[in-house]
């Protein structure tokens, strides 16, 4: 009889235990529906969209883990320590294993996102006009999502509706061309730009010329890859299906005459301007140039397209990365961008205009002896240290600390050794020198809080520079990984001159006196008198200086298929200042970061490989 | 009592026999051999890091991944954990004319195979010596390449390194050269090296490598010449 009881329980509950009242909606989470029933929901989810995007800010993480709004300890390897710009002090980056992007899965949560966003804009209770204002938005976030997928796998699936469980033609969606992906971003793009408003005043949102602009960049990607792939040609199943490459010469013109197009029309717009393009002199040059980066709302002509930062702890920490061993206050880690000699070389003199002017240390001239101090040279002598820069384009110091330059009111001493009275020479090593009651220290003075290189740790240089770049000479670093608010400019004017003239130089096509026109232009504002000729080298120049450190580089080493022989079993090289206190002044020798090694780009690294080909059943990059 | 020990006992015969099917067996097979070259009959040196590589396919899956051997700088090849079954081989990206793709049947145990192919170039007649020049000693390496590849050779190198592995990406010390031109196989080449930060009394090294304008090629290398600590003359 309690067996029967026990029955009739259970099958009681079996048949009325599925009431509605038992499907309770998670109280912890906001439905779809919800969501997107408020204009605040729907704001929110599409900030989060953009914050989810590919922007390759100060908390981009270029190496090991692709991934973006990095906040926690990144060991100070941002994306310009991976480049021919500068090192990084304490891990020699470029050494460091595979080159690996792990930015498959977070690139299409993204994009599927970005397909929920497109469906749910036609329902939403908005009039016509703000529906088109946000389906440009949309195709301007998906725009972005593809071009960093492209630049990092080549071809992709393109995706554009959110797959269906049931149905595996949804889900098992195959790479597209390489060209045929291009064409796709692009063509989103134009979308984008028809269906956006023209208000530019929000800098942090999309708008009709933030599309325009990033179209300038990504035509210039794709046109640069179809007329470069033959210096890193690669082989095998995706190479023969054109997954990756496999465009011609005739698409390189078509792309770049989408990027002129595109620079153009932004151009003549108006909107726009450089920044201070008048200034007196040199001085003011690079101050104006500096005050921009430290602070992108002063400068609203310039800039076009911002990732700002607000709050301590979600901003980045850049500067206190970048901050000098002197001036790190009670923070442990400093001094980790040590830009490069070869980088600095870059950089014209007003003398010599349209010339880069490598730094000369010795009176034979001869800049390529990287071999370390030698006795029986004859080094050029210099009271003040900073004269062996003098002349040199205003953008140098405004990006750079160089060595006894200052900051933050005080003289960064970076010096790596002494020549005793006797001759002898210590460098990069502890030794001092007592003469007539002074006491000369190798690194420049007696403990290594007051001084900021060349003692081979972690918080000095060993360079001989330090980045400036970027740095607010107010903030004081606190112990919060990401304190710096100081704003990322994504799109800033100077760079679509400077696209709009790499393609006229590269393609032949658009007009070749408004681009050297344009040249000028920015030459003038960082305090040139002297016009150069629209050539590829002086646009090529001219783009390495007027973005430096804007992790800008590391796509055109990448896209012009430049690594590979820029860095093909390559040493990287330092500037070390050295006291001679037989003379009483400075000289320099020009030699190999010491402690770091060759590195080699192999060519299967312009293209990342992609994961889980045995499941997602797609073909693999070349060489993974 | 019963009833427990029947209990133990299924529970054993499930636990010791259920697990069987899962157990699949590991590499079985031993593979190796060398990249032959077919004038020659000689081994083709390579380079370990970024050198040539054979490419393999197991058949019988729908996504194969491809997996790679590397070579030895002679020239051989090992690898003592593969699976018996068909494979598709290719050795290719290397410093020889890509073969056709083969395939082989690898049995369990020990396989041998020699892939014979024609090298882009080779490298003869290496003579390393010292020489002074403007009070300066110099490794001069003199030496000449045969060509086989009518493509220009792009660049030479001398690599120089402790051991014997050296190549492109394993050196202490190198001179890479842009040649950029098609070479009369009897004229000498010639690299140089100052030898003011070699280490006496130290065993080094050298080869010395052509690169041809193909893509994807790698260099050409001759045998490491080990250089004697004891004759060689020290500044």
């Amino acid at each position: 009889m309690k067996k029967y009881s026990i029955l009739l329980i259970i099958v009681f509950i079996g048949l009325f235990g599925c009431k509605d009242y038992l499907d309770l909606e998670p109280t912890n989470k906001i439905s779809a529906d919800d969501l997107f029933a408020t204009e605040e929901g729907m704001q929110a989810f599409l900030a989060n969209l953009y914050y989810q995007s590919p922007i390759e800010d100060f908390n981009w993480q270029a190496w090991y883990y692709q991934s973006f709004n990095f906040r926690s300890n990144n060991a100070g390897l941002f994306p310009i320590t991976f480049t021919d710009e500068a090192i990084n002090s304490e891990y020699d980056a470029t050494n460091g294993g595979d080159w690996q992007f792990f930015w498959w899965d977070p690139g299409y949560r993204l994009n599927k996102d970005i397909n929920m966003f497109f469906d749910v804009i036609p329902t939403l209770s908005l009039d016509d006009d703000e529906k088109d204002k946000l389906y440009g938005e949309a195709c301007f976030l998906r725009a972005y999502t593809y071009f960093e997928l492209a630049k990092l796998y080549g071809g992709v699936p393109i995706i554009t509706k959110i797959g269906n469980p049931d149905d595996e033609s949804t889900l098992y969606i195959p790479r597209s061309t390489e060209k045929e992906t291009w064409d796709f971003i692009l063509a989103t793009l134009d979308t984008a730009i028809v269906k956006l408003g023209d208000d530019n005043t929000d800098k942090r949102k999309a708008n009709k010329w933030t599309a325009l602009a990033l179209k300038s960049r990504v035509a210039l990607h794709a046109a640069s890859v179809a007329k470069y792939w033959d210096r890193a040609p690669l082989s095998g199943d995706a190479v023969d299906k054109k997954l990756v490459g496999g465009m011609t010469q005739a698409d390189a013109q078509r792309y770049y005459e989408s990027c002129i197009d595109a620079s153009q029309r932004l151009i003549d717009s108006k909107e726009f301007a450089l920044y201070m393009p008048d200034p007196a002199n040199p001085d003011e040059a690079a101050e104006n140039y500096r005050q921009m980066f430290k602070d992108p709302d002063i400068a609203p002509e310039e800039v076009i397209f911002i990732r700002g930062y607000t709050l301590q702890e979600h901003g980045h920490a850049f500067q206190l990365w970048g901050e000098t061993n002197q001036t790190k206050e009670s923070w442990p880690f400093a001094g980790r961008f040590n830009p490069l000699i070869e980088f600095v070389d870059q950089y014209e003199t007003y003398s010599n205009p349209g010339h880069s002017a490598p730094v000369i240390t010795t009176t034979d001239g001869d800049y390529n002896n990287y071999e370390g101090y030698n006795s029986s040279r004859n080094y050029l002598e210099f009271d003040n240290p900073l004269d062996i820069f003098a002349d040199k384009d205003a953008r140098l110091k405004a990006s750079v600390i160089l060595p006894m330059s200052n900051w933050k009111g005080q003289k960064i001493i970076i010096q790596g050794g002494i020549i005793k009275t006797d001759g002898t020479a210590i460098i990069e090593g502890a030794g001092q020198e007592t003469v007539d009651g002074t006491t000369y220290y190798s690194f420049g003075a007696a403990n290594p809080n007051l001084y900021s290189g060349f003692l081979h740790a972690a918080t000095h240089t060993r360079s001989g520079f330090l980045v400036r770049k970027f740095l607010d000479e107010d903030f004081h670093p606190v112990a919060i990984w990401a304190s710096c608010t100081s704003d990322w400019i994504e799109f800033r004017y100077a760079e679509i001159l400077l696209n709009y003239m790499e393609a006229v130089a590269e393609s032949g096509q658009g007009d070749a006196s408004k681009a050297e026109q344009y040249l000028n232009d920015i030459r003038h504002r960082a305090g040139h008198t002297t016009n150069i000729p629209l050539t590829l080298e002086n646009v090529l120049r001219e783009r390495r200086v007027e973005l430096a450190f804007e992790n800008k580089r590391i796509w055109d080493l990448i896209r012009r298929r430049e690594y590979h022989t820029e860095f093909n079993n390559r040493d990287r090289h330092a500037l070390v200042p050295i006291f001679d206190i037989r003379s009483k002044k400075y000289i320099f020798v020009r030699q190999k970061v010491t402690g770091t090694n060759t590195w080699t780009f192999p060519e299967r690294y312009y293209y990342k490989p992609i994961g889980g080909t045995t499941t997602n059943k797609l073909i693999q990059n070349p060489q993974y | 009592m019963k009833t427990k020990i029947i209990y133990i006992i299924f529970g054993l015969v499930f636990t010791l026999s259920s697990c069987e099917l899962l157990n699949f067996d590991g590499p079985d097979a031993q593979f190796h051999g060398a990249i032959i070259d077919e004038e020659t009959g000689d081994t083709i040196p390579q380079d370990i890091i970024d050198g040539s590589t054979i490419d393999y396919i197991e058949q019988g899956f729908e996504m194969p991944e491809i997996q790679r051997l590397i070579f030895k700088v002679d020239g051989t090849f090992r690898n003592n954990l593969i699976f018996s079954a068909d494979y598709k081989m290719i050795p290719t990206r290397g410093n020889f004319f890509t073969p056709d793709t083969l395939s082989i049947h690898i049995n369990p145990g020990d396989n041998k195979h020699d892939f014979v192919v024609k090298p882009y170039a080779r490298i003869k007649d290496v003579t390393p010596e010292i020489r002074a020049l403007r009070g300066k000693n110099y490794l001069v390496v003199t030496f000449k390449i045969e060509q086989v590849a009518t493509e220009p050779v792009k660049s030479t190198m001398l690599a120089v390194d402790k051991g014997p592995n050296v190549g492109r990406r394993i050196n202490e010390r190198f001179f890479e050269r842009s040649i950029n031109r098609v070479v009369d196989p009897d004229a000498n080449q010639i690299l140089w090296l100052p030898l003011e930060n070699f280490t006496e009394g130290q065993e080094y090294y050298i080869r010395i490598g052509a690169l041809m304008d193909i893509p994807e090629a790698k260099y050409n290398w001759n045998k490491a010449i080990k250089l004697d600590p004891y004759t060689l003359p020290m500044p």
